[in-house]
């Protein structure tokens, strides 16, 4: 019964696009979703830092995932959103729209492949398999880590 | 016995032993303390009145325990004013130096709250014959 | 522990970290004045209140080392012991321990010490001094080689004490006026005060940030409403409601900024004991003075202040004052001196550290940082003496090879940079060769809000903090001038080197208007021009820190918010300053 029910865990994700992609969140560490709004550019920061923006009276870095994953630039537009995420320290990351909630039972995912096609593998928890589509988990406290180390770097090469 | 509702000078320089004091007397029940953190502002604090007893350290800026007690005792409106006073060490010297001044009682540190409650039961044992 | 406990706990955790602060200053006065009865009973109480309170909470470990050197200030005090270097020592040794316990208490992380042999000594020491008896004012004779002390404490002296004390407090407060326990508040008016947690101001202090800038912002939102429907008589009654609200926010920050001044003394009453312990082990005869320690600083300030100016002290005793027999041979005074001051300019601390020293040696230090492979040769040859001093802050600068007993560490003065660096402030040295040198830091008095100059450039916005700006000089393009590739600005007969704000923050530059505008700005000696494209106006603002992000690459020490909500970066002068004089500018 225990064991049935643990493997039934259902966790709940913020999904949103990015390019041809599908992406997903633990909702937990979400803390709100905002529409695009006016970025302040860090001189002299790494390119995947949009700039920051203020978030109620909080200065925040905002990442451009598709500038880290390497992806084509895109002009912002109506749909485009910043999706503030909270691993102990909050950031933004610029998506280019967010699809929605979603509940999923932890069995339907799979450990990343071994040879993911697609760029920023390093940052992937695993792959949820849905009926029609593929789902990418991305591995969010990594990723804001990565960013921090891109900023790190760059202040030693100076 | 001593009253619940008797107003209690705790006098002490250190603000963490005026804690520990007040603490111990609100486990035995009491709740009307006053604090005064040398001898010399307790004695402005007693000659203000309404205090049933007083519990003071020795050691203090400005006006020791000691001399605290003889100003008490030869202060008339003050003489009787049970006073404990709390020492350091059970040095017999000083011991015999804190009674012949005046003190009701003396409490070697630390002590618990039975103690207290236990000193403070002579005290007004004594008072009360 | 229930909550009560736990708050009367703190409360003695406090208590004895102020107690066991005020012990180390008395002492070096003792050692200076003599045995002083005032002082010693000072002591003596510092030590027995804190024995008592320990018993209560059960800390047997403070109760015993206390007891034991409480015993030695009790006789002290009496008269029946003489103080001896040896005495001092032992106490001084057990004001640290005491020090690493109450440690272990207020991170509540049940450590204890072995104390055995400390307690041992304490021991020892007063059987010694009983023996002695009254020839104790004697200089004191070899310690007998069954002493458990290590030797060092003692056969380090250089002068026998109190015949002529290792170091000299002359500036310290004195032991028994009112003064004397400056720092700690007058016990009279302690039932006056009321210890707050300090995480409590602290929530005041950001409370209060958005306060101003949320003033801010409904100034500027008057501004655009009054220009609008200025006829309005609610429009006037708003516009005067916030003017005082405005008024009444100043007030209210300046309040709280104040709730967070502490004197510097907190800081500088550490450092008669480092002096005395450090000259001691190094054979140097020093003679400490201190003025200005009741300048007030925020608290963030004395918290990050301690640890480079001990840096700094430590290395005017290592490498900058001679032995006494090389002074002499010098003629100089056998003693030398350090001297700290601090005073308030304008919204800036300035902390002076001076030493009467051998001065620094600016051609070994372009020598070593070659060696190092911090410069090329051909870099260090055309380095300014200014920006060459400057390479000992430089991480991986070392002078190893002037080997004392201390200086086997190498520990980098790079630490004092970052860490000034840190409290937005900057270091600048004066040194003389045989003249000694001189550390001057410059701190804002407050790390939270600033006074801020808004310039446009490059396409953004920036602010500039105004206590570093100079001047502002509108400027034609054809004023400037170049000379050896660099562009000048040339202010009454002084020339200014002149960079473009939007180069520096690898920003691109826009095309050359017709009137730019200079910022002139001084680092300390170092002055220079910004150019920016437009001044937006003054700005008091709330630096806030941008969370995940290293903002020194970017030369900004954080960010603020305006009135109009959006975020706007705040340069950091100094880094900029260091960058445009530091080794790898083309």
């Amino acid at each position: 019964m225990k064991a049935l029910a643990a493997d039934k865990k259902v966790i709940q994700l913020v999904t949103f696009r990015l390019g041809e992609e599908e992406y997903g969140v633990d909702i937990l560490k979400v803390h709100e979703i905002n529409r695009m709004m006016d970025i302040t550019s860090v001189p002299n920061a790494p390119d995947c830092i949009e700039g920051v923006i203020n978030l109620r009276g909080k200065v925040i870095p905002v990442i451009n995932l598709r500038k880290k994953f390497g992806l084509p630039h895109r002009q912002a537009d109506a749909r485009s959103k910043i999706v503030v995420v909270d691993v102990g320290k909050a950031a933004g990351i610029i998506v280019d729209s967010v699809s929605e909630v979603l509940r999923i039972a932890s069995d339907v995912i799979e450990p990343p492949p071994p040879m993911t096609a697609s760029i920023g593998s390093e940052y992937i928890l695993g792959v949820g398999k849905l009926k029609d589509r593929l789902l990418i988990l991305l591995d969010i406290g990594r990723l804001l880590g990565a960013a921090e180390g891109d900023m790190m770097v760059k202040a030693i090469a100076s | 016995m001593l009253d619940y509702k008797a107003k209690i000078l705790v006098v002490d320089d250190f603000l963490t032993m005026r804690r520990i004091v007040r603490n111990l007397l609100k486990q035995l029940g009491y709740e009307n303390i006053t604090e005064s953190e040398d001898g010399e502002n307790a004695y402005v604090k007693l000659k203000g009145g309404g205090f049933g007893f007083v519990i003071s350290d020795w050691n203090m800026p400005n006006l020791d325990g000691l001399g605290l007690i003889r100003k008490v005792r030869s202060d008339p409106e003050l003489k009787d004013l049970p006073f404990l006073m709390v020492t350091a060490e059970a040095e017999k010297e000083k011991v015999i130096e804190a009674i012949r001044a005046g003190v009701s009682n003396y409490v070697v540190k630390p002590f618990t709250a039975e103690v207290l409650k236990e000193k403070i039961e002579k005290i007004f044992a004594k008072a009360g014959k | 522990m229930d909550a009560e406990m736990q708050e009367i706990v703190s409360d003695f955790v406090t208590e004895a970290e102020e107690s066991l602060e005020r012990i180390d200053p008395l002492f070096v006065d003792l050692e200076t004045k003599g045995e002083d009865q005032e002082i010693l009973n000072d002591i003596f109480r510092c030590l027995h209140t804190l024995k008592g309170a320990a018993g209560f909470l059960g800390f047997q470990q403070v109760v015993d080392v206390a007891h034991a050197s409480e015993s030695i200030l009790k006789k002290l005090r009496d008269g029946e012991i003489g103080l001896t270097k040896h005495l001092a020592d032992v106490v001084l040794r057990s004001v640290d321990t005491l020090r690493v316990l109450i440690g272990h208490v207020k991170h509540g992380d049940d450590g204890s010490e072995d104390t055995g042999p400390l307690l041992a000594a304490l021991a020892d020491a007063l059987a010694q001094a009983s023996a002695k008896g009254d020839a104790a004012d004697a200089p004191l004779p070899p310690v007998p080689a069954a002493a458990p002390e290590p030797p060092k404490i003692v056969s380090s002296s250089p002068t026998p004490v109190p015949a002529g004390p290792a170091v000299k407090g002359e500036h310290l407060p004195a032991p028994s006026g009112p003064e004397g326990q400056r720092g700690v508040p007058d016990r009279r008016d302690a039932l006056q005060n009321l210890r707050v947690d300090i995480g409590r101001i602290d929530k005041v202090m950001d409370l209060t940030g958005e306060v101003v800038l949320a003033r801010n912002r409904l100034l500027t939102l008057v501004n655009a409403i009054g220009s609008r429907y200025g006829d309005d008589p609610a429009v006037e009654n708003l516009s005067e409601t916030v003017s005082f609200l405005d008024l009444v926010t100043s007030d209210m920050q300046l309040s709280v900024l104040k709730m967070r001044m502490q004197p510097l003394q907190k800081v500088f009453g550490k450092f008669p004991r480092v002096v005395r312990d450090i000259a001691s082990a190094m054979g140097k005869d020093i003679e400490l003075k201190i003025s200005g320690e009741e300048t007030e600083v925020d608290r963030s300030v004395i918290e990050h202040i301690g640890d480079p100016l001990i840096h700094i002290i430590r290395n005017a005793i290592d490498h900058g004052i001679e032995p006494p027999d090389v002074r002499k041979a010098k003629g100089k005074k056998e003693r030398g001196v350090i001297s700290i001051d601090a005073s308030q300019k304008g919204t800036q601390v300035l902390i002076q550290v001076s030493d009467d020293g051998r001065g620094i040696d600016i051609d070994r230090v372009k020598r070593k940082a070659v060696e190092n492979g911090l410069v090329t040769a051909e870099d260090a040859e055309r380095m300014t003496d200014e920006a060459a001093i400057h390479l000992i802050f430089q991480p991986g600068f070392t002078t190893m090879d002037v080997a004392t007993e201390l200086s086997g560490r190498g520990v980098g003065m790079d630490v004092v940079q970052t860490s000034i660096s840190r409290l937005n402030g900057y270091v600048e040295i004066k040194t003389r060769k045989d003249g000694g040198s001189t550390f001057r830091i410059s701190i804002p008095l407050t790390l939270a809000i600033i006074q801020s100059l808004m310039v446009r450039a490059g396409g953004g916005q920036y602010a500039i903090p105004l206590a570093l700006v100079e001047e502002i000089l509108r400027v034609a393009p054809k004023e400037l001038a170049v000379t050896a590739g660099q562009k000048v600005l040339v202010i009454r007969d002084r020339v200014h080197p002149f960079f473009e704000l939007a180069d520096l923050l690898g920003k691109r530059s826009p095309p050359d208007p017709v009137y730019r505008y200079a910022v002139v700005v001084a680092v300390g000696e170092n002055r220079f021009c910004l150019g920016v494209d437009n001044l937006v106006g003054e700005e008091e603002v709330v630096i806030k820190p941008i969370a995940g992000l290293t903002m020194e690459s970017s030369h900004m020490i954080g960010a603020t918010i305006t009135g109009e909500g959006k975020v706007v970066l705040i340069l950091d002068l100094a880094s900029i300053s260091r960058n445009l004089s530091g080794p790898n500018r083309t």
